[in-house]
């Protein structure tokens, strides 16, 4: 009965793991080749190197898009990733019990508001005070859209990062400690190099999370697409935004087909992004993992293994 | 170990190897020890030879490992332990809340059950300690990293591959690179608390040769469960045992280990070294 | 790796549902009327849904929500409430009407934001009295109404304008009807910083301000502030009559460089908060106490100027079908336009001025 129950599992867990990697790979099949149509309208050429977008003169260049999603990504992320692991650190290492309760509570509420809500504080708030505190007409723009980007980043960053900390055996901070290092010691020069593989996961898929927001984004961000954007206050768009504002509107098919090869490029970076996440936690760095470091330090094992490891006798 | 380099590392480290008296490296008296309410260790007077081996036995859970890690203070991250008594290192309260923690670390090394060495490179493990107060010369840095791994008996298994990642190494290795590590800030008094209890028996016979090499320059207290080690590697040994009546660890004998062990005074440690409880 | 699996997921959602959105155009299925909610999904800003992640009956009504001249503060609250009434009334007011009607099936409506409040105060009069009737109806925007009904998706594509002649070829929609079924007026409106005393500008001055030659208020008599112009974004239909009124339709006109809006309730916002700022918005919002309605050559937009044709800028909004539609939509239609309803006061609440039969 046991045995037949193992087997029925077995399979649910098997054919669900098909449906996914199935439908995954049906799903960029699929918009690939909606998306690849725009070239029967336009050249490769003047659609990944146009610096238009404007639907009125039927320009479908993507780098005005391109350029406004990488420059938000950036400008959030050299805000939210420091900011993130100074906030996980706190809570692991510094906060008490209470204050690290009420954070995590803070992090989750973060986490589960709408981000039509963070769009909105962003057009409320954050763009009036870039407005009044840079003294430029609108304060809609990439740098807005990176202040409304930071605090929508914080919960995943913050949560993976706390994550990492946490997973760090005491083992480490007392041995870090026994030296005669302070807490400030431990914490830079052995438990953060230590959890690297988990906060570069944190910061990448903090990364994924900003690139692909769309409705806060596109809120603040002035959707302007027909040039690419030479500063960070005076509007521009993402390829999210663009999407969400143009597609309900577009009836050319060369625009939309357009607005599907840039989902396609979005699809593409998200998995590039996936792979840095594998490849953070699962390549060589993984050796200098903790994970690798318990088994070992836990040792325990027969000398003849300790032997073909190398130990000398 | 030139006298030169030495010297260096002391002066480096604040008037360490003047302050400790010769003949007693660390004084106990009337040492009680609270996790909470519960009194884990209670009315521990005792003092511990400089440059000799003490070893501290006794059963499982009376309390050895909450006294040796009281000695360093790295208890104090338990956040509601709490000790009272005098600890003395030479003429320095150990237990004074103005005591500078990391000072007293650094004179009081520790080497824990497993192997705990930091996801880095051997060199950057063994020079850690170094390297926290403020730069040191390189050429001088890699001195003290070869002296403390031939320390540790450890320097001709790794000098080809010093850059390599600690985690590498085997068990056994890794425990003898924590006690370089330890070694490398010139401490004093060496703790060590089941240094050998996660290891081989051969690699806990290369520790235990290796622990009675370092009894010449250091003053080492050894927590066990093991009597053989504790009988070969010792020079004192501490008895100690739980109270049947309020569970609290206490000292109930102490004493040279050949006489603990061909002799005990007292019948628990009797029962205890042959077999009988624990 | 949990966790980057459900982000990765979550990518992929986005992807699948702009595939929908996207392929709604190019193939031809003739998705049965009854699975609205699915069509209403891909009408949708597709990438708006998993982005929020929020339940789907959210979503589908949140543009009408941003369109409705609702305060920031309580839109939230509004866009829940918002999202129960589109969603349940429309099916629950079929089998709970008390006057059984003659109509009986079921209709999916899609298309305007602008015209969506009053095609969802039909659907529920129309059904109180058809109680076999079912009207989904959804917004998604002018262009997604015109395509997804050429396409055969819905049953009803509103617009804000007419089907280009181009459009009629491309989406193969040469017999495709539009009906008139409510007028909606636009106007200038402007921050209360800038215009300064002006309350009127000519359409010359309309139109230097828009094609980005006028950059300052006080080159029209205001303020000296500088001018921010705030657009809806590139094929929306308010945008389209602002376009057909200062440049005889051709939007290469309109400065570049503006900011673009998704929605009139953003540019309520983004024009009541920034000073300097003109945009236009519906008859709807003229009202706001937080910006200016614009008069334009001496003439106010009220409903009896805007009927007689006096104010210029604006025009019919319009319900298409493929063809002459089935019964049960042509019914609708003819309720719609009926002037028991074209002169109720839920009709005239709702910012609409009833056409001219």
């Amino acid at each position: 009965m046991a045995r037949r129950n193992a087997i029925l599992a077995q399979s649910i867990f098997f054919s669900a793991a098909a449906i996914l990697v199935l439908s995954t790979g049906a799903l960029v099949l699929f918009i690939g080749s909606t998306g690849l149509r725009v070239f029967s309208f336009i050249s490769p050429a003047s659609f990944f190197f146009g610096r238009s977008w404007d639907q009125n003169t039927q320009d479908f260049g993507v780098l005005p898009l391109l350029f406004g999603s990488l420059a938000t990504t950036l400008v959030t992320l050299v805000i939210s990733a420091p900011l993130a692991i100074a906030v996980s650190i706190f809570m692991v290492e510094i906060a008490p019990r209470p204050i690290r309760r009420i954070m995590r509570t803070a992090v989750e509420l973060f986490a589960s508001l709408p981000s039509v809500i963070y769009g909105l504080l962003g057009l409320t708030l954050v763009v009036p005070w870039l407005r009044d505190a840079l003294h430029v007409g609108l304060g809609k723009g990439i740098l807005a859209a990176a202040v409304v980007l930071v605090f929508m980043t914080q919960p995943t960053m913050v949560s993976i990062a706390e994550d990492a900390l946490r997973s760090l055996p005491e083992s480490l901070r007392e041995g870090a400690l026994a030296v005669g290092a302070t807490r400030w010691q431990m914490i830079w020069r052995v438990l953060v190099p230590a959890a690297r593989p988990g906060l570069l996961t944190a910061v990448i898929l903090g990364m994924g999370r900003a690139i692909g927001e769309t409705m806060a984004v596109q809120m603040v961000v002035g959707n302007i697409t027909s040039r690419i954007p030479s500063n960070l206050v005076s509007g521009a768009t993402t390829m999210p935004a663009a999407i969400v504002t143009q597609l309900p509107e577009a009836t050319s098919p060369a625009h939309r087909a357009a607005l599907i090869m840039v989902a396609f490029l979005l699809l593409v970076i998200t998995l590039i992004l996936i792979a840095g996440v594998r490849l953070a936690t699962g390549g060589k760095s993984t050796k200098a993992s903790t994970r690798r470091a318990v088994p070992a330090a836990q040792g325990g094992r027969p000398a003849a293994v300790a032997k073909l490891q190398g130990d000398k006798v | 170990m030139s006298t030169a380099s030495r010297a260096t590392v002391a002066s480096q480290v604040g008037s360490a190897t003047q302050v400790a008296a010769p003949e007693l490296a660390l004084r106990l008296a009337n040492v009680n020890l609270y996790y909470g309410s519960f009194r884990a260790v209670k009315d521990v007077t005792l003092d511990i030879k400089a440059r000799a081996i003490t070893a501290i036995i006794g059963p499982s859970g009376c309390g050895k490992s909450t006294l040796l890690r009281s000695l360093n203070r790295i208890n104090d991250r338990t956040p509601i332990f709490r000790a009272e008594g005098t600890l003395k290192l030479g003429d320095i309260d150990i237990c004074a809340p103005t005591t500078d923690l990391v000072e007293i670390r650094r004179r009081i090394g520790m080497v824990f059950q497993r192997p705990n060495p930091f996801p880095q490179s051997i060199f950057d493990n063994v020079a850690f300690g170094l390297k926290l107060n403020g730069r040191m010369p390189r050429q001088q840095l890699t001195e003290v990293v070869e002296q403390s791994l031939r320390g540790a008996a450890l320097w001709d298994d790794v000098k080809d591959k010093l850059d390599q990642s600690a985690l590498g190494l085997s068990g056994g290795q890794q425990q003898r690179l924590c006690i370089a590590r330890a070694l490398a800030t010139r401490p004093e008094v060496l703790l060590m608390d089941e240094p050998a209890s996660a290891l081989d028996p051969i690699s806990t016979l290369r520790i235990e040769e290796l622990i009675n090499d370092l009894k010449r320059q250091y003053t080492i207290v050894i927590v066990t469960h093991n009597m053989q080690q504790a009988a070969r590697a010792s020079d004192v040994t501490v008895m100690m045992t739980m109270d049947t009546a309020d569970r609290a660890g206490n000292v109930v004998e102490v004493g040279d280990t050949n006489q603990i062990f061909t002799n005990p005074r007292d019948r628990q440690t009797e029962e205890y070294i042959t077999g009988r409880f624990g | 790796m949990f966790k980057s699996l459900r982000v990765g997921f979550t990518g992929l959602v986005i992807m699948a549902t702009l595939a929908a959105c996207g392929s709604t155009g190019t193939t031809t299925t003739s998705t049965n009327p009854t699975s609205s909610t699915s069509g209403s999904s891909a009408t949708m800003p597709a990438a708006t849904m998993v982005a929020t992640a929020m339940p789907a009956a959210t979503d589908a009504t949140m543009s009408a929500t941003m369109m409705a001249p609702t305060t920031a503060a309580t839109m939230s609250a509004t866009m829940m409430a918002t999202a129960t009434d589109a969603t349940m009334s429309a099916t629950a007011m079929g089998s709970t009407a008390m006057t059984g009607g003659a109509m009986s099936g079921k209709l999916t409506v899609a298309g305007s934001s602008a015209l969506l409040p009053m095609m969802q105060e039909a659907a529920k009069e129309f059904q109180a009295k058809n109680s076999g009737a079912q009207i989904t109806v959804t917004a998604g925007g002018s262009g997604a109404g015109r395509t997804q009904v050429c396409s055969g998706q819905i049953d009803i594509g509103d617009s804000d304008v007419k089907l280009s002649s181009d459009e009629r070829s491309k989406l193969n929609c040469a017999d495709a009807v539009e009906t008139p079924v409510a007028i909606q007026a636009f106007a200038p409106v402007a921050n209360k910083k800038g215009p300064g005393s002006v309350n009127n500008l000519t359409k010359d001055q309309l139109v230097k301000i828009f094609n980005g030659t006028s950059k300052n208020w006080k080159e029209v008599g205001g303020d000296d502030q500088a001018i921010v112009l705030v657009n809806r974004a590139k094929g929306s239909g308010t945008r389209s009559n602002m376009a057909k009124f200062l440049f005889a339709g051709d939007d290469k006109q309109f400065a570049t460089g503006a900011s673009e809006e998704d929605n009139s309730e953003t540019v309520r916002q983004t024009v009541s908060q920034t000073p300097g700022a003109i945009s236009y918005l519906g008859f709807a919002y003229l009202t706001n106490p937080d910006i200016i309605a614009l008069q334009v050559d001496g003439v106010k937009a009220d409903k009896a100027d805007i009927q007689s044709g006096a104010w210029k800028i604006g025009g019919p909004g319009y319900a298409i079908t493929k063809g002459k539609g089935s019964e049960l939509a042509q019914a609708f239609i003819q309720f719609v336009t009926s002037s028991d309803f074209q002169n109720s006061d839920a009709f005239g609440k709702l910012g609409f001025v009833p056409v001219q039969k």
